[in-house]
């Protein structure tokens, strides 16, 4: 069965000011790459993929660099079905997502409790 | 009498077939180490004399560095003979200190995390409480136990996760590695463990030394402990460590002491930054300047080269993999442009062929995304020809 509780991500403070935006970028991507897997244009949906896999640790989200890589690995095999699927576990996952924003400033990334 | 002598040719007959099965299993594990040694010492030879020829910069470094990761692998495959030598004659010991566990455990994650990635794999680490904050353990040995054990996971897993899981009860630590992969039957359960034993099911399995698993179960029996593995076709396996680990204190000292970093805002100068990806520019641009910097941003590889020709910036940081122009395009044309600065390469791909690659086209350094702060600072603290700065916590602890 799917999980649905929230999922809590800790970040220091100054994330606040990146974070919300980062996150409305991704729900666009998921959009994007339906699109793709309709339309088939893969190389586009690759370098959404790649750019996942490259941006989301940084910020702390480390689950969007994995389903990040997972959609690089699909569209580089023309894959449009897992495509498909990864769009859907991607927009599962924002919409369980819950920045908690510290104290901190060292720009670590955050963790799951 | 008759069924006495029957059971002891029954015994002798038994014993006389494991003594062959195992000098098969040895001259097997000969003929493949030197198989092994002779690939890549075939390759150093090769690529040894192709350098002497008069062959350009860049391809003799490409060269030089497929030299090393052959003494690398060399390197691994005689390491593993000598650990488990040294623990057949009893020679290795086992040294415990205070350790601070979750930092433990967190360190060897992120150490695997950029492998699982690349595969699509979740890595991740769930530290069941109670966890006392330092363990008295042999964090070499036992960091070598995990890192066998999840790079393990990680080989044989094809999509899914691995799961480090640790507990502590009664003064023991237990280690549990899972992972969504294949799984193994009942026979290749039970012979695990043995030495020169590999699950040789899939072509990316069998490039180990077969030695891995061998000498995480002595290790683990060296540590007061044991290892068990569980299995179930089709669904995964866990392998369970568990070792002597009781509760202890970290010293003071240790307490304090924290990654020589630059401090905040303790670097200086105006820098470039490459990047396609605007979020990846946003979150960098926002750790330059909490180091201090000043900070201009592009966005692909030809508004970079065209930046680094309009003015002399400290330093470049650029992703490897940009539109209209790469970053090895990128990086090329700028040293070729007379660029004298230092070059950062950001990339998503770890894999060493690219990152050498990176280097061979100008770069002086290469992260592997995600970077943090700390990344960048002492990177760039080195590039920027700034002395690493400590922060003040570290600092203290040295000057206390």
């Amino acid at each position: 069965m799917a999980e649905t509780g929230p999922v809590v991500i800790r970040l220091d403070a100054e994330m606040q000011e990146i974070v919300p935006r980062y996150l409305q970028n991704r729900a666009a991507d998921c959009v994007a790459l339906r699109d793709h897997a309709r339309a088939a244009t893969f190389d586009e949906a690759r370098r959404l993929g790649h750019n996942m896999k490259g941006n989301g640790g940084g910020y702390g989200f480390v689950e969007i660099s994995r389903l990040g890589a997972q959609i690089e690995i699909a569209a580089t095999n023309g894959d449009a079905a897992a495509m498909l699927t990864l769009a859907e576990e991607l927009s599962a996952y924002l919409a369980r997502v819950q920045p908690v924003y510290g104290q901190g400033s060292s720009g670590q990334i955050g963790q799951t409790p | 009498m008759a069924g006495r002598l029957y059971r002891e040719r029954q015994r002798l007959e038994l014993g006389r077939r494991a003594a062959l099965e195992a000098a098969r299993l040895k001259t097997e594990f000969l003929n493949y180490m030197t198989h092994e040694l002779r690939t890549p010492v075939a390759s150093i030879k090769g690529f040894n004399r192709v350098n002497q020829d008069n062959i350009g910069a860049d391809a003799r470094i490409r060269n030089a560095a497929i030299i090393a990761r052959a003494c690398d692998h060399m390197l691994a495959l005689v390491n593993n003979n000598l650990d488990l030598a040294k623990m057949d004659a009893g020679q290795m010991q086992i040294e415990t200190r205070a350790e601070d566990i979750r930092a433990f455990a967190n360190d060897a994650v992120a150490t695997l995390q950029p492998q699982a990635l690349n595969k699509g794999l979740a890595l991740s680490l769930e530290i069941r409480e109670p966890m006392p904050a330092a363990l008295a353990i042999d964090a070499f040995r036992l960091k070598q136990v995990l890192l066998n054990l999840i790079s393990n996971a990680i080989k044989y897993t094809p999509a899914g996760k691995v799961t480090l899981a640790m507990s502590w009860e009664q003064q023991r630590l237990a280690i549990t590695v899972r992972d969504t992969g294949p799984g193994m039957d009942a026979a290749t359960l039970e012979r695990i463990f043995e030495p020169f034993r590999q699950d040789g099911s899939t072509a990316s399995a069998r490039s180990g030394t077969g030695l891995g698993l061998a000498i995480t179960r002595r290790l683990a029996g060296l540590m007061g402990g044991e290892i068990e593995a569980a299995s179930i076709p089709g669904q995964g396996s866990a392998f369970t460590v568990r070792v002597r680990a009781p509760e202890t204190e970290m010293p003071a000292a240790a307490l304090a002491v924290e990654p020589v970093t630059p401090a905040p805002g303790k670097l200086s100068g105006h820098v470039l930054l490459a990047d396609d990806d605007e979020d990846l520019r946003a979150l960098v641009e926002m750790h330059l300047a909490a180091l201090g910097l000043q900070v201009t941003s592009v966005a692909d590889g030809h508004a970079a080269v065209e930046a680094s020709l309009a003015r002399p910036y400290a330093c470049i940081i650029m992703d490897m993999q940009m539109p209209v122009l790469d970053g090895y395009s990128a990086a090329n044309a700028m040293r070729a442009g007379g660029y004298a600065g230092g070059i950062l390469g950001l990339t998503a791909n770890s894999a060493p062929e690219l990152l050498e690659r990176a280097r061979a086209a100008g770069c002086n350094q290469v992260l592997t995304k995600p970077v943090t702060r700390a990344q960048l600072g002492v990177a760039l603290a080195s590039l920027l020809g700034h002395a690493p700065e400590a922060s003040a916590r570290g600092m203290a602890a040295r000057n206390g």
